[in-house]
């Protein structure tokens, strides 16, 4: 069990998201960093897809009521166990009773701003149609279908599943994978269905200027600052199926780019799509940072994907190799 | 939408959309439906499912090449026979206006209707469920009548409660939980439209019908 | 042997105020060459210092995590046995590089990303004794 300690948490139960329960209106949700996620659970040995605490406002603290192996993925928040320094990206054992303390992403130019909490055997909440992600429209899924609160208790693995060999770390993706555009962190995107109806100075600025992500921006979606995207004729849609990723255009012009708590389905015109294989990126950006958007087409999509995938698959063959012969190197 | 073909476009590698051509009507709906259930037995499909004239095809995993899935969802949509509206009729008892419906005053003043008249026209039709969406056990219906269309609100309301019947537009609806709406709310109903631990969650599916009964007038 | 490696730390700092280049102190088993490269520092290999940190194993020897700007430890940073001191990078997977035994940093001995073999001395450090303050 952890207990939470702090007070306004906005920390949510989360894992790979919901897929397939789409056509019950109900979107995916899932960590907005879903390759810390991953490789946090295949460090300790976990299932890819168990689910972790996402931490997004910090300071964060949690106590474990029980000796349990843990890691923190995503952002560097100077983290302390009972004190002592504990690296991102690093297995550890905690004993009874020690608490863990996430301070603010430490500054600098590879800032990102989620950190994930991963424990031996996942974190221990009902899947609900397939999935432990919380969905907050509905409360379903997660810790009671919200996110946690000041002395909530979470349930972490099975007893004697919480032991695991530790002490060892992983190279984040964004060190071995980083994706700048003139200096500035870029993702990769496909045009959507109207692309073509933007005049040809929004089509342009979409892929040659920077947009800086507004205080506006959360789990459901990133509201972004730059030109003004003007279409050649207005557009009315109908309501249509969504995903995450998709750039919507509302009337001030504005993007939007809808992320893991976007609703399954909408109606504002799409000029592109960040592609899944970079969503973390994004769902890793902070705050008033600028980002810039790469021009992409499926097949480079794809690729994008199948590097996320060999980076996983390196995790997991390298962790595995280590656990047993930690000799290894 | 003038065309006369389907638009198909991406969603990144995880969905495609495909968009069905002419006016938003019911028989494309009817279409769409059986679109979706032929698609949905298709290996490399996740999910098949219907919106508004539309349809989001998620893929279980994206194939390499997406062109033949393209060319075999248009030869399946030449085929498609409207589906017949097969599905249970679901009897709603709404509360109209008061704290109930509190922006049906925005629809009177934009209608020119009386109250009376605005429950008459809404409660008249069988409405159809086109598609669910926006949120768990939410239905998008087809059939209001066009006199109580009320343009969607200037500034949205950021907790309509769950049970919410909202008029937006050309179209009427149902929240089925609390969450942010720009929708003129009329009135209220006390169904449960989804619930997680049952199977299916959701109480209705496309081509159920619905139909709003006035259990009270606050006037 | 031990008496001057004992007192290195601090002839370096009297050294670096002299305008002396090279400083060699023998004993019966060996010898220390003290280099005053403008009051910058150096270690070197050629050096014996109480404690060397030696690689765990063949891969890329790293001064600091690479999602930090800086290095695990610093200049005059007391350690303690077992701490991480370093880190050895074979392909996306971080080993430590644990300090043997309680010391004080002195300096790396190999770059931060060089490609090491086991046994590889990577890091000095010098005992913790009562006459320096950490």
């Amino acid at each position: 069990m952890i207990e939470i300690l702090s007070q306004t948490a906005l920390a949510t139960v989360q894992d790979l998201g919901r897929l397939g329960a789409l056509g019950f209106g109900v979107g995916t949700s899932g960590a907005m960093d879903d390759l810390a996620l991953a490789a946090g659970n295949l460090l300790l040995g976990n299932d890819e897809a168990d689910a972790a605490v996402e931490i997004q406002v910090f300071p964060f603290e949690l106590r474990f009521q029980v000796a349990c192996a843990f890691a923190l993925t995503g952002a560097d928040c100077a983290a302390t166990l009972d004190g002592q320094p504990v690296m991102p990206w690093w297995s550890y054992q905690a004993n009874e009773g020690q608490v863990l303390r996430l301070g603010p992403p430490v500054a600098g130019p590879g800032r990102i701003s989620r950190a994930y909490l991963c424990t031996a055997g996942g974190i221990d909440v009902p899947a609900v149609l397939g999935s432990r992600s919380t969905q907050l429209r509905g409360a379903l899924g997660g810790y009671e279908g919200r996110s946690l609160r000041q002395h909530d208790v979470v349930r972490v693995g099975q007893p004697g599943d919480r032991v695991r060999r530790v002490g060892f770390g992983l190279v984040p993706p964004a060190q071995v994978d980083p994706l700048l555009q003139d200096g500035v962190a870029g993702m990769r995107v496909m045009p959507a269905a109207e692309y073509d109806h933007y005049d040809e100075a929004s089509r342009a600025a979409l892929w040659e200027q920077s947009w800086k992500i507004t205080p506006q921006s959360d789990r459901y979606g990133y509201r972004l600052s730059g030109p003004k995207l003007s279409m050649t004729t207005p557009l009315e849609l109908r309501s249509h199926g969504i995903v995450p990723g998709v750039i919507q255009v509302p009337h001030s012009g504005q993007p939007i780019v809808q992320m893991r708590d976007a609703q399954p389905s909408g109606g504002y015109p799409k000029i592109g799509t960040v592609i899944k294989a970079d969503l973390w990126r994004l769902g890793q950006a902070p705050i008033g940072s600028m980002i810039r958007f790469i021009r992409c087409d499926w097949d480079d999509a794809l690729a994008a994907e199948q590097r996320n995938r060999t980076y996983l698959d390196n995790v997991r063959r390298l962790t595995a190799l280590y656990r047993s012969r930690p000799g290894l190197a | 939408m003038t065309q006369t073909e389907p638009q198909v476009s991406f969603l990144g590698t995880t969905a495609l959309l495909f968009e069905a051509p002419g006016e938003m009507c019911l028989i494309t709906q009817q279409r769409i439906w059986s679109l979706a259930r032929e698609a949905q037995s298709w290996p490399e499909v996740g999910e098949a499912i219907p919106g508004m004239n539309n349809m989001l095809v998620s893929f279980a995993d994206p194939p390499t090449n997406p062109t033949p899935l393209i060319m075999r969802l248009q030869d399946a949509w030449r085929a498609a026979r409207p589906m017949p509206l097969q599905g249970r009729l679901v009897a709603l008892d709404v509360i109209y206006g008061g704290d109930a419906g509190p922006h049906i005053g925005d629809v009177i003043a934009h209608t020119g209707l009386a109250i009376d008249d605005i429950v008459a026209l809404h409660t008249a039709p069988d409405y159809p469920v086109y598609a669910i969406g926006s949120h768990p056990g939410y239905c998008y219906l087809g059939g209001m009548d066009r006199r109580i269309a009320t343009p969607r609100r200037q500034v949205p309301v950021l907790r309509l409660p769950g049970g919410a019947v909202s008029i937006g537009g050309l179209q009427t609806g149902v929240s089925a939980s609390d969450g942010p709406s720009g929708w003129n709310t009329i009135g209220s109903t006390s169904m449960v439209f989804f619930d997680a631990t049952l199977s299916p969650p959701c109480l209705l599916q496309p081509g159920d019908v619905i139909r709003f009964r006035a259990e009270r007038v606050i006037r | 042997m031990s008496m001057p490696f004992q007192h290195i730390h601090q002839i370096s700092e009297y050294l670096a105020g002299t305008d002396i280049t090279l400083l060699e102190l023998r004993g019966p088993k060996g010898a220390v060459r003290l280099a005053n490269n403008a009051g910058k520092r150096v270690v070197r290999d050629d050096l014996v210092p109480e404690i060397i940190v030696t690689s765990p194993g063949t891969g890329l020897f790293l001064h600091r995590h690479p999602a930090s700007e800086t290095a695990l430890i610093h200049d005059g940073d007391v350690v303690a046995a077992e701490q991480i001191v370093g880190l050895l990078r074979v392909g996306v997977l971080l080993m430590p590089v644990k300090a043997p035994s309680d010391g004080i940093f002195v300096g790396h001995l190999m770059a931060h990303g060089e490609l090491v073999d086991f046994g590889k001395k990577l890091i000095a450090l010098r005992a913790q004794t009562k006459e320096v303050q950490p």
